[in-house]
């Protein structure tokens, strides 16, 4: 394997190199966190974390002989698996996600990751009319529960509630997939 | 309360709790639950987050690859001496918030006890003993120059040359009480240090001295120009912050080495060692906190009640930039810190934030310092 210079630059101390290897390998990292936490703000935390732990255990990636991007993909499998561990059982396991040996996805992911957003999109669909009134203002459209409650002319309340049962409704036609 | 009532409420504060979770989610803040992580309320939250992932994800804050190179630079592996990279440590699991609590607060009060012990004694040598023998050069230099006449010193109120071991006990004493506020500026400081411990120590003397020197070479004290040479004076006193700082920088690392883990009995007694440190730290810190404040009060309550002369707009300024950044630098440091343990809800990258703010405030806290100190200077040499 050809010696990563800009690695080696950045272990011997030069910012400059390290500046240059978060630019060139943060975007896979991001998104793969973000993927399965939904949120800036803990995609970021977790996205720090997996390059800290990559370099705090450089000296085993120097054996792997693995390129520097496959060996943060498994850091940040296994940081989520603890993380997910943690809270409970995950509906998507995380050893399907798209292989991180390149910057950006390939066609197989690309093709598997459509799959699944259409058949959440179908999951919806498939919801009572309130139910996905509900899930697209609250979620998709990302409103609060104020406005939503005015839009469908119920109290706060009735709003958090109906959400509570949407959400768990579409968590069961999830969890059917699963199972079958 | 009735059961149904019970129910009731327990199915309302599930529904508060996941609708709080999905505003955090819909502000890309991490959703922070307060409840038991029910499994129903986890049920609800995936699917929330299943659904949400037919979105775009929301692209990270603007410079975030610039803010985690910065916060990463204290995660660059250690090299031993031959250059190369030491073993390395196996990654652990996300540790939980109590572990965090933990496994951040312990060492850092044991680092803080650790400086504020390692102050202390090079204060009790360097402060104490190296003033001692600096006004002993000082006096014998006057004495040679001027026999047979008698100066009362400003500072201790006896003749020049009249060393006395309870004069000497004091003034070591005294030091020691300088090297507690110096050790736990030294804490404070170290982080934006140079990383060998030697120049840290090189570093952080000049550092003090600049910041601080004017506490100790002030052209109010005529004993400066008037015992010895003034030159030789400044030259004398200015050399033992410096010394201070090579002392007290090797001796806090040693005394923290003490403190390390390890198994046996040698563990046990480490352990306790550890506790000590980290009371020492947390007394040190108190002590010196109720200090820095009467130390602030005296004259104030002495220029209302005695009437004496106000500071003047230069003092005052300067006075209040140096209480401000002595008041933000271990704020920042310790919020930075727990940030950096996740312990305030607050990421790692807000905590390489917290860190520039620091460096910022270390810079305003230097030149505002130095510029007293040359001033001083300038003054004692005649210059001005």
């Amino acid at each position: 394997m050809a010696p990563d210079l800009v690695l080696e630059r950045a272990l011997a101390g030069d910012r400059d190199a390290l500046n240059a290897l978060c630019e060139r390998e943060w975007q896979p990292v991001y998104y793969l966190v973000y993927r399965h936490v939904q949120n800036r703000e803990e995609a970021q935390d977790l996205t720090q974390e997996v390059f800290a732990r990559a370099l705090r255990s450089i000296g085993r990636y120097r054996v792997t002989e693995t390129p520097f991007q496959g060996y943060l993909a498994t850091i940040a499998r296994n940081l989520l698996r603890d993380l997910w561990k943690r809270r409970r059982p995950l509906s998507r396991d995380i050893d399907d996600e798209p292989d991180l040996a390149s910057p950006l996805p390939g066609p197989e992911a690309i093709s598997m990751m459509s799959h699944e957003r259409e058949d959440i999109q179908r999951r919806l669909a498939a919801l009572p009319d309130d139910y996905q009134q509900v899930l697209r203002l609250r979620i998709l459209e990302r409103r609060s529960s104020e406005d939503v409650s005015r839009i469908m002319r119920r109290t706060p309340d009735a709003v958090r509630q109906l959400q509570r049962r949407a959400l768990l409704a579409l968590r069961a036609s999830m969890e059917e997939v699963i199972r079958t | 309360m009735s059961e149904h009532d019970r129910h009731q409420r327990s199915d309302h504060d599930l529904e508060l709790e996941l609708d709080r979770a999905i505003d955090a989610l819909n502000d890309e803040r991490r959703p922070d639950l307060t409840l038991e992580p029910a499994d129903e309320l986890w049920s609800a939250l995936e699917a929330a987050m299943a659904l949400r992932s037919v979105m775009t994800s929301a692209e990270p804050a603007a410079g975030f690859p610039r803010d985690l190179a910065a916060s990463l630079v204290t995660d660059l592996p250690r090299r031993s001496p031959n250059g190369r990279v030491r073993a390395s440590h196996a990654a652990r699991p996300v540790p939980g918030r109590s572990q965090r609590l933990h496994s951040t607060f312990l060492p850092m009060t044991q680092a803080i006890g650790a400086c504020a012990v390692a102050g202390m004694l090079a204060g009790f040598v360097i402060g104490g003993g190296g003033s001692r023998l600096a006004m002993r050069v000082a006096g014998g230099l006057f004495t040679r120059e001027h026999p047979g006449v008698t100066v009362i010193t400003e500072s201790s109120d006896r003749p020049v040359g009249d060393i006395s071991w309870a004069g000497t006990i004091d003034l070591m004493m005294q030091g020691m009480a300088y090297g507690l506020i110096g050790g736990l500026f030294f804490f404070i400081a170290r982080r934006w240090l140079p990383r060998s411990t030697r120049a840290a120590g090189l570093a952080y003397g000049l550092l003090l001295f600049l910041i601080a020197g004017a506490a100790i070479i002030s052209a109010g004290n005529q004993d400066f120009e008037r015992i010895g040479s003034p030159a030789l004076n400044v030259l004398m006193f200015g050399s033992l912050f410096i010394l201070f700082g090579l002392a007290v920088a090797p001796l806090s690392a040693a005394i923290g080495r003490l403190a390390a883990p390890s198994r046996g009995r040698a563990g046990i007694a480490r352990r306790a060692f550890g506790w000590l440190l980290a009371v020492a730290g947390v007394f040190g810190l108190g002590v010196t906190a109720l200090t820095v404040i009467g130390a602030g009060m005296v004259p104030v309550v002495a220029a209302i009640t005695v009437g004496e002369e106000p500071p003047t707009l230069e003092q005052a300024a300067a006075m209040i930039t140096l209480a401000a950044v002595a008041c933000a630098l271990p704020l920042i440091r310790l919020l930075g810190g727990a940030a950096e343990a996740g312990l305030l809800g607050v990421s790692r990258l807000g905590a390489s934030r917290v860190d520039a703010a620091g460096r910022w405030a270390l810079r305003i806290g230097l030149v505002g310092g130095a510029s007293l100190i040359v001033v001083q200077i300038l003054t004692i040499l005649n210059v001005i």
